[in-house]
């Protein structure tokens, strides 16, 4: 039955496994797979998921094998131990009969203290804070299930499946008594059936007939309304009692120790094999609930039933993407205070978002002219420029702007034979940023096969520059 | 019904593919404060599923516009052949260098797009932004303006009048600051800007909220099992006797630490992942174990076995013994050679047990100590482990995938902002988280009410945060 412990591994591993995987490839992934299920409860989507992702091509993790195996081994031990202890108890010292009550002790008393300690150990087991006992180390059953659980997580599989592992040791626990009553059982039975084995009761303390009588009523107590036969009479408390030293029975007393076996058998049956059956049916749907739920539950596994439920939203740009360039940078200078230039342009209106003054920068009146606003002005400009040809050009263009082809196409244009030079002007109130700087100073360089100098128009407070 | 698509244009260096990376949660958007890092167009569709509900289009600068108009002008005297024009421009143009990013931008526009313009608030207004303007008055595209505040919101104010010319809607958008409400807002105006747009915009916004809310849950259960996990986490190591411990202590604690700081790391990549931030540069302190006592030391014998089970396992072979010698004198002895036996081995296994521990067979030893280290025990140190995940979570969520800035999570204070009475709820769920097993009842109960919380704070601190 799914999810077995098998699946609790498998989903251990590939969730491990995913966790190193980006995510939007485990979502898309993840809802690629939930599309194609059909719905369901979340246990029964997992399991379709996880049978998808990892298809087995990994390890089988056999932890379903070595508890069958477990299993197995144990309900074959406790049969042998039952009938062992059965025939042991029946066969040995026949020359006396056989103790009822150190029958009862064995069969009944030690298995019911037994039943308690297990309904104690599993009340805390499944509260969450398992009772440890002190002696458990020392069960083998217990340090090859820990063993073999330490493959569900490496070292944090034993505590972390703590519950899962204790209620299947509980249950192997109630399995292994099951067989043993069965065995003892059958063995019993079969003594009886091949021997002419009798039970009587006998007692170093001093207890009388009526008090065995009335323990014998109480324990029959459940079967006695519906199966007389099996309970006791006082004549056969009465007649069966016998002394440790005695070896001599009348035929009377021999024929009346037969009469203990339906009792007794229905109280290995009713206080042994009973419980047993109970516990160990309520530890393995305990078991398998709890399973369940870890399965369900497991770290991440909230996450993966998301991204299969969920549709799949993605925004982001598809493959491509702009790198950044490698073209070189010009060198940038400062405005030379002395320097004179023929012809300053005032570039897309430059000056007017600048504080710099044109006064400043034209030393031959009336050459302070505008462009980069009318393409039909400026080819007229160009022109007028090739043709005067002025021995240096200064263009004034707004440093908080990038360069545009639209300003080199003009520069290309220029066929003067003097100098060029760009005029960086901060923007008002600013200076001009590193990357402003920059910019111009690589817009520069796409002009190699000319003078083009750049030139911060002023120093100013650098200002943080603007993103693309 | 086509798909919606928006371009994104502009003059270059205005934030375009800011605003793209803001919008299309996408941070592998290359982004420089040098101009023309875009310079093909890329496309950034919103899918849900299969299906494409719109298209944002991050497309290059307009280089030569006035060229371009001038081209446009040329060729078109009739008004309603205007889109036409366009249209045949970039027909022509195809392949032309001098056009080519003209071509990028208008080629979306004339297969249908939408127009988002963008300027930069924190640099003035222009003469060169009116043939761009004009241009995309010619593609007759429905158009929205954007005016994104790089720096500062100097001409906020003036670009309004100058867009309000071109632009019937003109928006203020911030792409570095833009809460995860206004990105919303901004995509509902897009579907305003064309009848046919409102529907698919609307199921956008719907599918992002929804993707918003999960990807909330999804950072409440890796915050969870974070804490789930540290609360839980111990190194061991045995040492064998007469190895010295000192060093295995250090190796130990460096182990531990390592293993938290893995711990935590892993959560706030996932949750930087789930938030779509795959290229995240992050500067943080180191996670702050400040408790020094977190050693235990356990001595053990005989591979693996403590003391008291040591001392059982010998009074238990003590008593066997015995119980042969009682058998023997054929019970005459009233068990007082299995009490005598099983004191005797309880004894001597008690004394002997340090003896024990220093024997080796074959090599291996047989004792030693088992050191261990965490888990941390103090009060404090979840409600620090939960104070910079939700700090962490409240940066990623108030980001943008525009800024490339690293994230800086530089402190290690204790959680502040919880309630009394969610701080007495939260030790609770923390003791619960360390005390019970994982597969326990008591667990999954503490950590669905963590869950729970932690969500919740998710969700108020973010908005809290906004604006931050």
């Amino acid at each position: 039955m799914r999810p077995d412990l098998d699946d609790l591994a498998r989903l251990d591993r590939q969730l491990d496994a995913d966790s190193e995987r980006p995510l939007r490839q485990l979502a898309a992934r993840d809802r690629e797979i939930g599309r194609g299920l059909d719905r369901g409860s979340s246990q029964t989507r997992l399991l379709a998921w996880l049978d998808r992702v990892d298809s087995g091509a990994g390890r089988r993790p056999r932890l379903e094998a070595i508890a069958a195996s477990i299993t197995l081994w144990l309900g074959v031990a406790g049969l042998l131990s039952g009938i062992s202890v059965m025939s042991g108890l029946l066969l040995v010292g026949r020359q006396q009969p056989v103790n009822v009550l150190l029958f009862l002790a064995l069969f009944i008393g030690t298995q019911l203290l037994l039943l308690l300690l297990t309904l104690a150990v599993g009340i805390g087991v499944t509260r969450g804070s398992a009772l440890h006992l002190p002696f458990e180390n020392l069960n083998p059953v217990r340090l090859l299930w820990q063993k073999a659980l330490a493959r569900l997580s490496g070292a944090l599989g034993q505590r972390h499946f703590a519950v899962i592992g204790r209620l299947a040791l509980l249950r192997w626990g109630q399995l292994f008594g099951v067989w043993f009553n069965l065995g003892a059982a059958a063995a019993f039975m079969t003594i009886l059936l091949v021997t002419d084995r009798s039970f009587g009761w006998s007692s170093t303390l001093d207890i009388s007939d009526g008090a065995v009588w009335r323990l014998t009523q109480l324990l029959s107590a459940p079967w006695s309304a519906w199966l007389p036969a099996a309970a006791t009479s006082p004549d056969l408390v009465a007649a069966t009692r016998f002394h440790a030293l005695q070896v001599v029975f009348d035929a009377g007393q021999s024929a009346s120790m037969r009469g203990w076996w339906p009792f007794l058998f229905m109280s290995m049956v009713c206080y042994g094999l009973l419980p047993r059956f109970v516990l160990w049916s309520v530890f393995r749907w305990q078991y398998r609930r709890r399973l369940r739920l870890a399965f369900t539950r497991f770290p991440g596994v909230s996450l993966v039933l998301g991204r299969i439920d969920s549709p799949s939203v993605a925004t982001q740009g598809e493959a491509g993407g702009n790198h950044p360039q490698t073209a070189g940078y010009a060198d940038i200078g400062l405005l030379p205070a002395d320097r004179r230039f023929s012809v300053l342009l005032d570039w897309a209106g430059a000056f007017a978002g600048s504080s710099a003054d044109t006064g400043r920068f034209a030393m031959e009146a009336g050459n302070t002219l505008k462009a980069g606003l009318d393409l039909e002005a400026d080819r007229q400009l160009l022109q007028r420029l090739n043709r005067e040809r002025p021995a240096s050009i200064l263009i004034a263009v707004k440093s908080w702007e990038p360069p545009l082809s639209d300003l080199g196409d003009f520069i290309r244009g220029l066929d003067t034979g003097g100098d060029c030079f760009l005029l960086l002007l901060p923007l008002r109130g600013g200076g001009i940023s590193v990357a402003e700087r920059q910019d111009w100073q690589h817009f520069a360089a796409r002009f190699p096969h000319r003078h083009l100098t750049v030139l911060a128009g002023e120093a100013g407070p650098p200002r943080s520059g603007a993103d693309a | 019904m086509t798909t919606p698509r928006f371009a994104v244009v502009g003059h270059p260096n205005k934030g375009k593919s800011s605003i793209v990376a803001t919008l299309a949660q996408d941070d592998s958007v290359y982004i420089d404060r040098l101009s023309g890092t875009t310079r093909t167009a890329r496309r950034y569709p919103m899918r849900v599923d299969d299906e494409v509900l719109y298209e944002l289009i991050d497309t290059p600068g307009f280089q030569r516009a006035r060229a371009a108009l001038a081209w446009l002008e040329q060729h078109c005297d009739d008004v309603s052949r205007r889109p036409k024009a366009v249209a045949d421009f970039c027909r022509q143009h195809h392949g032309d260098k001098d056009f080519f990013n003209e071509c990028e931008l208008l080629q979306p526009l004339v297969e249908g797009a939408g127009i988002i313009y963008v300027v930069d608030g924190s640099r003035p207004y222009g003469p060169e932004y009116m043939a761009e303007m004009e241009i995309l008055r010619w593609t007759g595209r429905p158009s929205l303006a954007l005016i994104n505040p790089i720096d500062n919101d100097a001409y906020v104010a003036d670009w309004e009048n100058a867009l309000g010319q071109y632009f019937k809607t003109v928006r203020v958008f911030n792409a570095h600051w833009a809460e995860f409400d206004k990105r919303i807002d901004l995509l509902r105006v897009f579907g305003q800007l064309h009848p046919a747009w409102q529907a698919p915009l609307d199921k956008a916004v719907a599918c992002l909220l929804g993707e918003r809310k999960r990807q909330r849950q999804q950072a409440g259960e890796l915050i969870t099992e974070l804490l789930a996990g540290v609360l839980r986490h111990r190194e061991s190591q045995r040492v064998p006797s007469g190895v010295a411990t000192e060093p295995v202590k250090k190796l130990l604690a460096k182990k531990f630490e390592a293993a938290l700081r893995k711990r935590e790391q892993q959560c706030r990549r996932r949750i930087e992942e789930i938030y779509s931030y795959y290229q995240l540069q992050t500067r943080e302190a180191a996670l702050d174990i400040d408790d020094a006592d977190l050693f235990d030391q356990q001595t053990w014998y005989l591979f693996g076995l403590t003391r008291t089970q040591l001392v059982l396992a010998a009074a238990g072979a003590g008593a066997s013994a015995g119980f042969l010698v009682d058998a023997a004198v054929g019970g005459h002895s009233l068990l007082g050679g299995t009490i005598l036996g099983g004191l005797a081995g309880g004894y001597g296994g008690w004394h002997f047990s340090d003896e024990i521990a220093k024997f080796s067979i074959k090599g291996l030893p047989t004792g030693g100590q088992t050191l261990s280290f965490g888990p941390v025990s103090h009060p404090n140190f979840p409600f620090v482990v939960l104070g910079r995940a939700l700090r962490h979570h409240r940066l990623i969520c108030n980001r943008t995938h525009a800024v490339r800035e690293p994230l800086a999570i530089d402190d290690n204070k204790p959680l502040a902002g919880f309630s009394a009475r969610d701080r007495t709820s939260l030790a609770g769920l923390f003791r619960d988280l360390g005390k019970y097993a994982p597969d326990s009842a008591r667990f999954n109960k503490a950590r669905t009410a963590l869950r729970e919380l932690v969500t919740t704070q998710l969700g108020s601190r973010v908005r809290a945060g906004q604006g931050q």
